[in-house]
């Protein structure tokens, strides 16, 4: 059976994960750019496989197990530019801030040839028990099946590293 | 063909269009609740099917044949509960606000069976001259196929206002 240990959920905030990718053509609107959806369903499968490659947290395991769950409670997308059919795409994801009750995760969506920003996507991410039905503080570790802490070596998003006290410093805002 | 009218844009301000959908297998996420995106497409393709049925504006029409597309430039969603496999939903949508260089839509999901919200969409619009690769103000009236008048349609929440909101 896989190890799983548990990892300051502090270690990965401001960490910057990056991954490829292409516009389909099931992505796309009939005016051939990528469509709104499309962006967000892009958004939130990178961020999910960056969680669970990156920093090893299963969280359909998580849910299965613990009964906990990380949920989307506000979403906000700035569109910029369009991002066309076949087009090359860079995602940057990032834990912005940790807060008691919720957490800031932004993801940037760029075309690779000119790195010009398509989407900037902002979730604010609450956990719950589910076994109780209600919202829970924000776990301050996360059980991972990684041996290693990779993800220390991941670059540093725009505006990391803060001290800790920072990144949770705008919790009343 | 079709015979068309201009109708002013701002006749159609909270208006309110209503449709009906199912959580289908597809929407739903391995907890079996409805995903963030499929929230938001079924509000895209709901604000569509509307603009298009109830309103009369085809908009791809409008992009091909004035090169003038409807882009979203700021979505915000807000979620209050889940929507679970095979509920059904109920989806209501109208124009907030029109200035003269974004429009602002609001789309709410709610379950059919208690009304509860599932998740309110705003989406900020502008207009995008295709031809010339540039924003350009908000159209104040556009053509529409629908002969019928709008005044049957109910009104959303807050309307009808009585102040003009301030152009941006």
């Amino acid at each position: 059976m896989q190890e799983i240990r548990d990892l300051p959920l502090q270690s990965v905030v401001g960490r910057l994960f990056t991954t490829d990718s292409q516009v389909g053509f099931t992505q796309c609107d009939a005016n051939g750019h990528m469509n709104t959806a499309a962006f967000l369903e892009l958004a939130i499968n990178h961020r999910m496989s960056e969680v669970l490659d990156f920093m090893g947290l299963d969280t359909v395991r998580q849910a299965k197990e613990r009964g906990i769950v990380y949920l989307i409670r506000k979403v906000e997308m700035d569109l910029q530019a369009p991002a066309s059919h076949g087009e090359h795409l860079l995602l940057e994801s990032w834990i912005d801030q940790v807060h008691a009750s919720r957490m800031i995760v932004k993801v940037r969506i760029r075309r690779r040839h000119d790195r010009k920003t398509c989407c900037l996507v902002v979730f604010t991410a609450t956990t719950m028990n589910t076994r109780k039905g209600v919202l829970i503080q924000i776990p301050e570790t996360f059980p991972s099946h990684l041996h290693s802490e990779d993800f220390l070596n991941l670059p540093w998003a725009e505006g990391h590293p803060r001290p800790p006290s920072e990144n949770s410093a705008a919790s009343s805002k | 063909m079709q015979e068309q009218r201009e109708v002013p844009l701002h006749r159609i301000v909270g208006r309110r269009i209503r449709s009906e959908a199912r959580v289908e297998f597809s929407h739903v996420d391995p907890y079996r609740h409805m995903t963030t995106a499929a929230y938001l497409e079924m509000a895209i393709n709901h604000r569509f099917r509307a603009v298009l049925d109830v309103l009369g504006f085809d908009t791809l029409a409008l992009a091909e044949d004035h090169g003038i597309a409807f882009i979203n430039r700021d979505v915000h969603m807000e979620f209050r509960n889940f929507a679970n496999l095979d509920e059904a939903l109920t989806i209501e949508s109208w124009v907030e606000e029109v200035h003269a260089s974004r429009m602002v839509v609001l789309v709410e999901i709610r379950k059919k069976v208690e009304g509860s919200l599932c998740c309110r969409i705003r989406l900020d619009l502008s207009t995008f001259d295709l031809r010339q690769q540039r924003l350009i103000p908000v159209p104040k009236s556009l053509p529409s196929r629908r002969q019928e008048p709008f005044e049957q349609l109910p009104w959303a929440e807050g309307h009808p206002k009585t102040d003009v909101p301030a152009s941006s």
